[in-house]
């Protein structure tokens, strides 16, 4: 009834003759009604929503225009006709997404078309076009400006994502991800492994283990669209916690209209992508000298000749075929007021290495219900199962992971179980033989979650050029993560060890909660639209972790308990965040977009919890429409902003630690002193940028420069030993990156038709380059493992990433050996479809960037490079002097993933009772260029560290996937 | 009617919303981990440096047992045991350097705590002077003639001190605990572990002290306070059992640690490996070389490195590791008779310990000799406790270490300040 009064009131101030105007909004290509569209008059808030039948009535006068929107589809404006009272209207999909939205705010979105960023959206068909693990990897190439890298090639992943390069030298480097409006959690946690390998401690600062991200969690297929916000002035709205940009993921919500099932099957395999190689030992002799007599005879037949044995233990070890199943069903209905979405997936995939895999299941739930024309509620809920077995690979202080264990191993001498009866020879050259190790060493992770968020949003007033919102979005998100490690006693490995077998268990758990009440007030008027939004955000993050390290197993058990025995860590991170921001954005006619907003952030990781830090933002577009008769519309961009990167939660508290001896309490200074007066690290960005589109789609273009301006670093700075303490943290120097980011797309068959042919081209090309530009301290170097290793410096005039060694100046200054960050980065999609025929792939280019190669140090050392005689001995016998030759260029070009899809003909599918019915083949990194020697140019031993994770230990190798997929609607 | 109930129930709810975030939480919390210094205790702080100067003890005795050439530590997983640690020069930020040095001042830290502490008695302050002594002491077996810090403040910009400085404070506190021990009663206000068993009185552990001062006079030369400090603890160093001593204890409890320096000496491949000269240079019949290594039938060649002698002194991950033991001040009492030119006095000792260990007795030890044979029996007698280098320093006679790799630069190397100790 409110309604009608509102209109009723509207016509009589216009004084225009008004009537009902009804009709159906379907999809021009398929003539399916489209449930739930909006229509409303343009200029005003009177509007409907199409009902289960596509069908809508409203009052308007003659001359309104009728604004007709759905997602996914071109935004329509009709003119209601005189005496028109039926108006079907027919929408088109919107191949460019120029009229999608992006959001500006925490409750605000504008239309891309009007956008002050280049707002990166990639729809989740796209990402699901060949199948990954996790929802990180599929990232992959897929943005300009977002740099993946891939830390270990081991089942459940371990990725790290990259938005417009360094931000930090010490903090959090991943940005922020927020599903259906809530924050959710991307931890990585130590597993355990460290501590059976002594890479490093429980609770290490640093921890290796390459562990994985628990944002792979997600499921890829319940994803409808990712945006990336890739800087300061795009994310300012999220404050202290995204100077790493954010992610912002929208799940698939319902349509109404009749229940759509889609289910899919997958299998496929994996296999190993690229070998390290190893030395072939020609002659007795060669062998002798490298090892010894007692050695070298290992090779020698039962007459004493030389036998010439090559056992290639990459291929014997790294040889498993990963077997992969995946299904997929999801549905997908509702009516004009409830709308649904369930998704379900499990996966199985197996690794290339005996013993290691991924599983994974996952359910979700999505409804939303309007209660009347004033509320609406959406409930997202999401429950998940994953499930990685990695198995003992990186860095290592007992010759136990795999890589190392092979580079130890000369090829001449056998290890294999030959006889197949479980017992494996002792390797006498190394403390371990990887194949037993592999056999019986279980690392399992074992992750439960569950998420669930709320979305209220409820219409205070409404007026015909004025509305006011409150929207409250709830969410929480769980998991418990268990880390199985063990290691039995009858291993090689364990033999020297007083009391051998060892478990390790470990148990996360951590809740997140987040909580944001707004107001949402927009304001129509002559031409110009004003958005106001206000509001206030609460969220928690409580991390708990109990991890108990049993030494000394009984035979066959498992069981910490079941040990002689046990140590105990346990470790906690607690945080709370308070955030309240506002902020106006208006729109001039279709041409003009500015905006301008405050955040406010107070948290308990800051020193003082008191003192709200502010992060201003402030944009503005302008659009010139048609242009010259060339192109189509052409925009001008302006966006800066401020965000901030969070303490780490400890990071301001000083205290002791526990060192017991003979069960009596003792207390010792922390490794690492507190700072009470720590705040964020704080990110000011400006970005300006053109996009244009040509020719009737022909191109697209978007281009953007940007300039970071980064201070408070927080370092963790050297403090001098004979103070008690190692490390302290404080708040001490500048840092600045710059970046260009030039995105391309071409769709030829616009301008040139072929015979029916889609060609749809995008490239994305971006550079990015930081300079620390101030620091409080001396220069210094961190990462890696040492100085003649290989480490990064930090040192005022430098990139962060820089790489140095042994080799210095006659003044004492380093010499640069490398940088991480590449030069540029560029990839290609390539599309094309011929009537049922379609063809998707993507290439992946990485120019320049290095790491620190020490997989050819432990070959090295081992005696068994494949370069051993020509150059490894060079190598060697410089270390300590020299360190560029385990400094290595990780220039790539990848065939990320590839596609190859039929679609069988409607009238087929139809005879057959279903909607449609999909035949594909995919395939993921089939194919990798790289001059790198080492298993993978993508690799990090330190996870996800801001600065020193380009080293390599020999990590899981990478594998190469081909699938067949089988999907069909119902 | 429902309808506009439900609307009536769905306003209320932004107010709900907003009374709840304002009942939110205090975001000033105490940290969720560790307890803040006000939480420390006499007993907890000495407890704490006890416990902390086991830290990293097996990477302390492993450089002086590389460096003084008594074994080799074969680890395939970091080249700079066999690499640096024998050809130099040690990289000043390495863990080779910085974590021995760290250890002795986190002990340094607690000791120092202690004795600015309102509540430390006599007791107290004569313990942690003898501890913050032995760290220092420690410090100069690895740095030697580079010095050491002793500004505890974090002052970088103030001068490193000298050996002698060191040496100096090393004796400075031993006397002024000493001093304390002697007024702290009859017994302490805290405990101690059990590897202080048999010293854990203030007169008792008085002795650990003097057995101390005395080490520190004999590798200075000093006879005269050296004699002293023995006489003052002969009751220790006339035990009937030569392993009657303070002792690194360790065990399997929470936040407790194990015994670096064990491994199993059958294993395929062990780390801890004796150099092949200990061997060789046993006098016939001399049980401290025989029951303390196992002789493989392998040999283990790495990096140019070879043995065939695995260590088994310990036979577990919790055997305790020896701080001083009543052999060490015959030992040391010989050298003083030997440095006093008491040949026959010091061959008396010696001789006592080699018949006890099955070595054929000497006779005629005079000043051609005496050294090399109290040096041949601190050898043996103490074996990986890491003495041998720093009495062949005070001898001067590093360069009588066996060199193995000639051509790979191989030397006798000192200890650098680590990097973060210098400005620059």
């Amino acid at each position: 009834m409110h309604v009608h009064k509102t209109i009723l009131f509207t016509g009589l101030i216009l004084g225009m003759a008004y009537g009902a105007v009804s009709g159906v909004v379907f999809d021009a290509n398929t003539d399916e009604p489209l449930v739930g569209t909006s229509v409303f008059v343009k200029g005003t808030f009177v509007g409907t929503t199409t009902n289960d039948q596509g069908a809508y009535s409203l009052e308007a006068a003659t001359g309104d225009v009728l604004v007709v929107a759905y997602i996914g589809y071109k935004t329509q404006e009709v003119t209601v006709g005189d005496g028109v009272s039926e108006l079907d209207i027919a929408l088109e999909i919107d191949v460019l997404q120029q009229d999608a939205v992006v959001v500006t705010g925490l409750a605000t979105t504008v239309k891309r078309r009007n956008a002050a960023n280049a707002v990166a959206v990639v729809s989740g068909e796209d990402l699901v076009n060949a199948p990954t693990q996790t929802l990180d990897q599929a990232l992959s190439g897929k943005f300009a400006g977002v740099n993946i890298r891939r830390n270990t090639g081991a089942p459940g992943g371990g990725v790290n994502v990259n938005l417009r390069g360094s931000s930090t030298l010490t903090g959090s480097t991943q940005p922020l991800y927020v599903i259906d409006g809530v924050i959710v959690n991307n931890d990585a946690n130590q597993s355990g492994v460290d501590v059976i390998t002594k890479a490093t401690g429980a609770g290490s600062e640093r921890p290796q283990g390459q562990p994985t991200n628990r944002i792979g969690d997600i499921n890829p297929n319940d994803v409808e669209s990712i945006e990336v916000l890739k800087g300061a002035s795009a994310a300012a709205m999220y404050g202290a916690k995204a100077s790493n940009g954010v992610i912002i993921i929208n799940t698939k919500r319902g349509k109404g209209g009749k229940t759509k099932f889609n289910f899919s099957t997958r299998t496929g395999s994996s296999s190993l992508l690229q070998k390290m190689g190893h030395r072939v030992f020609e002659t007795y002799a060669e062998a002798e000298e490298q090892f010894g007599a007692d050695i070298a005879s290992l090779g020698n037949d039962a007459n004493g000749n030389w036998a010439g044995n090559d056992f290639d233990y990459e291929e014997i070890l790294y040889g498993e075929e990963g077997k992969l199943t995946e299904h997929t069903l999801s549905a997908i209905g509702g009516n004009e007021r409830t709308q649904f979405y369930i998704g379900s997936q499990y996966m199985d995939e197996g690794g290339i290495i005996v013993n290691t895999g991924y599983k994974k299941l996952s359910g979700r739930i999505n409804v939303s219900h309007r209660f009347s024309e004033k509320a609406k509620l959406s409930v997202s809920t999401n429950l998940i199962r994953s499930e990685a077995d990695r198995g003992v690979t990186g860095n290592d202080n007992t010759n136990m992971t795999y890589g190392f264990s092979i580079g130890f191993t000369p090829s001449f001498v056998n290890i294999q179980d030959t006889d197949g009866d479980g017992e494996f020879p002792d390797n006498p050259t190394n403390p371990s033989n990887p194949l037993e190790t592999a056999a019986y060493f279980v690392n399992n992770e074992l992750t439960h979650r569950a998420l669930g968020s709320l979305t209220f949003d409820y219409n205070l007033f409404k007026k015909a050029n004025q509305s006011f919102n409150f929207l409250a979005v709830g969410g929480a998100d769980f998991y418990n993560q268990e880390n199985e490690v063990f290691i039995p006693a009858f291993l090689q490995i364990e033999e020297a060890n007083d009391e051998p077998g060892q478990s390790v268990m470990t148990t996360t758990d951590n809740l997140n909660t987040n909580l944001s009440l707004n107001v949402v007030h927009k304001l129509k008027m002559s031409g110009m639209n004003f958005t106001t939004t206000a509001g206030l955000q609460y969220e928690t993050y409580d991390w708990n972790s109990v991890f108990v390290h049993a030494t000394g197993m009984i035979p066959t058990q498992t069981n910490v308990d079941k040990a002689s025995s046990q140590a105990v860590y346990h470790d906690r991170a607690k945080r709370q965040d308070r955030g309240q921001f506002f902020q106006v954005e208006g729109t001039v006619g279709e041409n003009i977009y500015a905006a301008f907003g405050m955040r406010g952030d107070v948290s308990s990781t800051m020193g003082d919890t008191e003192a709200m830090e502010w992060y201003p933002k402030l944009a503005a577009s302008y659009q010139f429409g048609e242009l010259a008769g060339v192109f189509d519309n052409l925009k001008l961009r302006f966006a800066s902003g401020e965000t901030g990167n969070m303490p780490q939660p400890k990071a301001k508290y000083t205290t002791m630690s526990s060192a017991n001896i003979g069960g009596v309490n003792g207390l010792i200074p922390a490794t690492t002193r507190g700072n009470s007066v720590v705040v964020p690290e704080r990110t000011a960005e400006t970005e300006f940028g053109v996009d244009l589109s040509m020719m009737n789609g022909f191109a697209t273009v978007e281009a953007s420069m940007y300039s970071q301006n980064i201070t408070d670093l927080i370092l963790l700075v050297d403090l001098p030993a004979s103070s008690g303490s190692l490390y302290g943290w404080e708040n001490g120097g500048e840092m600045e990156t710059k970046g260009t980011e030039f995105t391309l797309g071409l769709n030829p068959t616009k301008l040139v038709s072929l015979g029916g042919l889609d060609w749809n081209l995008r490239m994305n090309y971006y550079t990015t380059e930081s300079e620390v530009t101030k620091l409080t301290v001396d220069p210094y170097n961190f990462g890696g493992f040492a100085t003649f290793l290989g480490t990064y410096r930090i040192e005022e005039g430098w990139s962060p990433t820089a790489i140095v060694g042994s080799e210095t100046n006659a003044d004492g200054s380093f010499q640069k050996l490398g940088d991480e960050n590449p030069d540029y980065r560029v990839s290609f999609h390539n599309s094309l479809r011929v009537g049922p025929v379609e063809v998707a792939f993507l290439i992946d280019h990485k120019e320049g960037g290095h790491a620190i190669n020490l997989a050819n140090l432990i070959y090295d050392l081992g005696g068994t490079t494949a370069d051993y005689e020509e150059n490894g001995g060079d190598r060697l016998g410089g270390l300590g002097a020299v360190t560029q030759p385990y400094v290595e260029s990780t220039t790539y070009t990848a065939l990320r993933d590839v596609s190859l899809t039929y679609t069988l003909p409607g009238s087929l599918s139809d005879k057959l009772g279903l909607g449609y019915l999909k035949l594909g083949f995919s395939g993921r990194n089939l194919w990798l260029d790289t001059e790198y020697t080492g298993l993978s140019p993508e690799v990090s031993q330190f996870g996800n560290e801001a600065v020193g994770g380009s080293v390599d230990t020999n990590p899981f190798p990478l594998s190469k996937s081909m699938y067949l997929t089988l999907s069909l609607g119902l | 009617m429902k309808t506009i109930r439900t609307n009536k129930t769905l306003k209320i709810l932004p107010i709900i919303a907003v009374l709840f975030w304002v009942g939110c939480e205090d975001l000033d919390f105490p940290d969720p981990n560790n307890p803040t210094d006000d939480t420390a205790t006499i007993q907890s702080l000495v407890t704490g440096a006890e416990a902390a100067m086991r830290i990293d003890l097996g990477v302390y005795l492993r450089d002086l047992l590389v460096i003084g050439r008594e074994a080799y530590y074969l680890e395939p997983a970091d080249p700079r045991y066999t690499g640096e640690l024998l050809t130099g020069p040690i990289d000043p930020g390495g863990f080779l350097c910085y974590r021995p040095w760290q250890t002795a001042y986190k002990v340094i830290a607690n000791c120092e705590n202690v004795i600015a502490s309102a509540d430390a008695d006599a007791g107290a302050t004569g313990v942690a002077k003898t501890l913050e002594a032995y760290s220092l002491m420690r410090l100069v077996y690895l740095w030697d003639t580079n010095g050491a810090r002793l500004n505890y403040d974090g002052d970088i910009t103030a001068d490193v001190a000298t050996k002698a400085q060191v040496l100096a404070e090393i004796e400075s506190l031993l006397d002024a605990g000493y001093s304390d021990l002697g007024s702290a009663g009859s017994s302490f206000s805290f405990s101690l572990s059990s590897g202080f068993s048999g010293f854990d009185t203030p007169a008792t552990f008085a002795l650990f002290n003097r057995g101390l001062r005395a080490r520190v006079a004999v590798h200075q030369s000093d006879w005269s306070d050296a004699q002293t400090a023995l006489d003052n603890c002969a009751a220790w160093a006339g035990s009937s059992d030569s392993d009657e001593g303070v002792y690194h204890v360790f065990s399997s409890g929470a936040n407790d640690q194990g015994n670096e320096m064990y491994e199993d000496p059958t294993a395929t491949t062990i780390k801890l490996m004796i150099h092949p000269s200990f061997y060789t240079d046993a006098d016939a019949g001399d049980t401290r070389m025989s029951d303390n290594v196992v002789v493989r039938a392998d040999t283990i060649i790495y990096d140019e490195l070879e043995s065939y002698l695995a260590p088994s002194l310990y036979s577990g991950s919790y055997d305790p590791v020896p701080i001083m033991r009543a052999e060490e001040l015959q030992l040391l009492q010989a050298e003083v008779h030997i440095g006093n030119s008491d040949y026959s006095s010091a061959e008396t000792i010696m001789n006592a310990i080699r018949t006890a260990a099955g070595a054929a007795a000497y006779s005629g030890t005079d000043a051609s000799n005496a050294v090399d044979r109290v040096l041949y029996e601190k050898r043996y007698s103490l074996f990986l406790e890491g003495h041998r280098l720093v009495d062949m320093r005070h001898y001067d006679r590093t360069d009588q270490l066996p060199i193995d790799r000639p051509d790979r630069g191989d030397e006798i190397v000192t200890f650098p300040i680590p990097e973060t100790e210098t400005p620059g």
